[in-house]
C-alpha cells in the first residue's frame, strides 16, 4: 500500500505481489459467485486495478482482506449490473399459488433424515434451480448467497448496494420473492419430501 | 407479524442468526416469526452451504494455470489505466519466455533497467488526453488550490448524504466515493456544480492537479 501512494519503481513489483498473494482467495471468492472461470479471473484483475486507484483511500488500521473483498464485491455487483438482463417479476409468472404453496409446504416442515438419493436429488435440482437464478437475477442471486453463507446483515448489505435502509429491506424482500420463483421445484422436493 | 418482520426473520435465519429470528430484530418484534419463515430460511442456508462448487483439485488449477501470463496481463491492464508507466512495444505478440538462472535473472533486471530509463527520457511532455466519463476514469481537475477546491467537493457531497474518503497522490488532491444508484437529486446538482461527468460505474474519483504556476 505505501508503494501505492509513494509510486516509482516498486509500484510494479508491488502489484505483482498483490496478485501472488491475494490471487487465490479473491479467486475463491469470485468464483463462489460466478459460473464462469475466465469471468472470475476478469473480476479479480479489475478488483486489483480498483485497489490500486483507490488504494489511498486505504486506511492502514484496518485489514486488507475485508477491504479487498469489499471492492471484488462491489466489481461483482457492477459487472451483474452492465450485463442485467432485468427479468421482473412478471416475467417469471410470479403467482401468489406459488408462494401460497410454498409457505404451506414449508410450515409443515419435520426433520426426518433422508436416504443418500433423496439427498443427492435434491441438491441436483438445488444446482438447476440456483442456476436459472443467477443466470436471470445474478445480483439478487449473490446478495443471498453472501447473506447465507457470509452472515452478511442489514447494514452491511445496504452497504454493499449503496442504499437506504428502506431500499434495502424491499431489496431483501425482492430477493425473497425472486428465489421462491425460481426455487419452487426445489422447495417443493426438499419440504414434500420431510413432510411425507 | 408483519411482512417486514418476516422478512427480517427470514434475513436473519438465512444469515445464521436463528436466535435472534425469534426475538428482536433490528427493532422489529419478531417474536412468534412464523415456522414456516424459518424452515424456508434454514434450508435455503443449508442448499447454499451444501452446493457443490467446483471441486478443491480443479480450483487449485484454476489458480496455478499461467501464473505468469496473468501477472503479465495484469500490468499491461495497469499500464493501459495509466497506473504503471507505458512499457516499451514487444515485437512479437506471444508471452514472454520465462528467464531462468543467474545469467537470466542478470539480463532481465538489465533489461528492466534499461526499460524503466527509456520510458522516463521518452516519456511525452505533454500529459496523456484523459478519458472522462470512461468507466474506471479518474476525472482530474486544475486548480490554484485543490485542497480547497477539494475540502468544497468533499463538503457538498457530505451534504448530499456521500462519506467520499480525501487522499494525497503524486502531490494531487484526490478523493473518492461511492455514490447511491441510481444517482440521487443532491448529488447529481453536486456533480453538475462542479462540472463532474457522473461516473459510470458509481464510484466517484477525482484528482485534482495544482496549476501550472500557482
Amino acid at each position: 500500500m505505501r508503494a501505492c501512494r509513494d509510486g516509482g519503481s516498486a509500484l510494479e513489483q508491488a502489484m505483482r505481489t498483490l496478485d501472488r498473494e491475494h490471487f487465490a482467495v479473491l479467486y475463491r471468492e469470485s468464483r463462489r459467485t460466478v459460473r464462469d472461470a475466465a469471468a472470475a479471473r476478469d473480476l479479480v484483475q479489475e478488483t486489483f486495478i480498483k485497489v490500486w486507484q483507490r488504494c489511498a483511500s486505504f486506511h492502514g488500521s484496518s485489514e486488507l482482506l475485508p477491504w479487498l473483498r469489499a471492492i471484488l464485491r462491489h466489481t461483482m455487483l457492477d459487472s451483474f449490473r452492465r450485463h442485467d438482463r432485468a427479468v421482473s417479476l412478471d416475467d417469471a409468472v410470479l403467482t401468489a399459488e406459488v408462494e401460497q404453496k410454498i409457505l404451506e409446504l414449508s410450515a409443515r416442515a419435520v426433520s426426518t433424515p433422508l436416504d443418500e438419493v433423496q439427498v443427492r436429488q435434491q441438491r441436483e435440482v438445488f444446482q438447476r434451480c440456483w442456476a436459472a437464478f443467477e443466470r436471470d437475477c445474478p445480483t439478487h442471486a449473490a446478495v443471498i448467497a453472501w447473506i447465507g453463507e457470509d452472515g452478511l446483515d442489514n447494514e452491511a448489505i445496504a452497504q454493499l448496494l449503496g442504499r437506504t435502509p428502506g431500499a434495502t429491506r424491499e431489496f431483501i424482500s425482492q430477493c425473497r420473492k425472486k428465489a421462491r420463483v425460481y426455487l419452487a421445484e426445489w422447495y417443493q422436493l426438499a419440504f414434500g419430501a420431510q413432510a411425507s | 407479524m408483519s411482512d417486514q418482520a418476516d422478512d427480517q426473520a427470514w434475513l436473519d435465519a438465512l444469515a445464521g442468526r436463528d436466535a435472534l429470528a425469534g426475538r428482536e430484530t433490528a427493532g422489529v418484534r419478531a417474536e412468534g416469526a412464523r415456522a414456516a419463515t424459518l424452515n424456508e430460511a434454514r434450508a435455503l442456508r443449508a442448499a447454499l452451504h451444501a452446493r457443490t462448487r467446483a471441486d478443491e483439485l480443479s480450483l487449485q488449477r484454476e489458480i496455478g494455470r499461467d501464473e505468469e501470463t496473468r501477472a503479465a496481463l495484469l500490468l499491461e491492464r495497469a499500464r493501459r489505466d495509466e497506473i504503471l508507466a507505458p512499457a516499451l512495444k514487444r515485437t512479437s505478440g506471444t508471452a514472454p519466455r520465462k528467464l531462468t538462472g543467474r545469467w537470466g535473472a542478470l539480463l532481465a533486471a538489465g533489461i528492466a533497467g534499461l526499460a524503466v530509463a527509456l520510458v522516463w527520457t521518452l516519456r511525452p511532455a505533454v500529459e496523456a488526453p484523459i478519458m472522462r466519463g470512461a468507466p474506471d476514469a479518474i476525472h482530474r481537475m486544475v486548480a490554484d488550490d485543490p485542497a480547497a477546491l477539494r475540502s468544497q467537493i468533499v463538503s457538498a457531497l457530505r451534504d448530499a448524504g456521500v462519506e467520499p474518503a480525501s487522499y494525497e497522490r503524486f502531490g494531487r488532491a484526490g478523493l473518492d466515493a461511492d455514490l447511491p444508484r441510481p444517482l440521487t437529486p443532491a448529488v447529481r446538482a453536486v456533480l453538475e456544480r462542479f462540472g463532474v461527468p457522473p461516473p459510470g460505474d458509481g464510484v466517484l474519483r477525482i484528482e485534482i492537479a495544482p496549476r501550472p504556476g500557482s
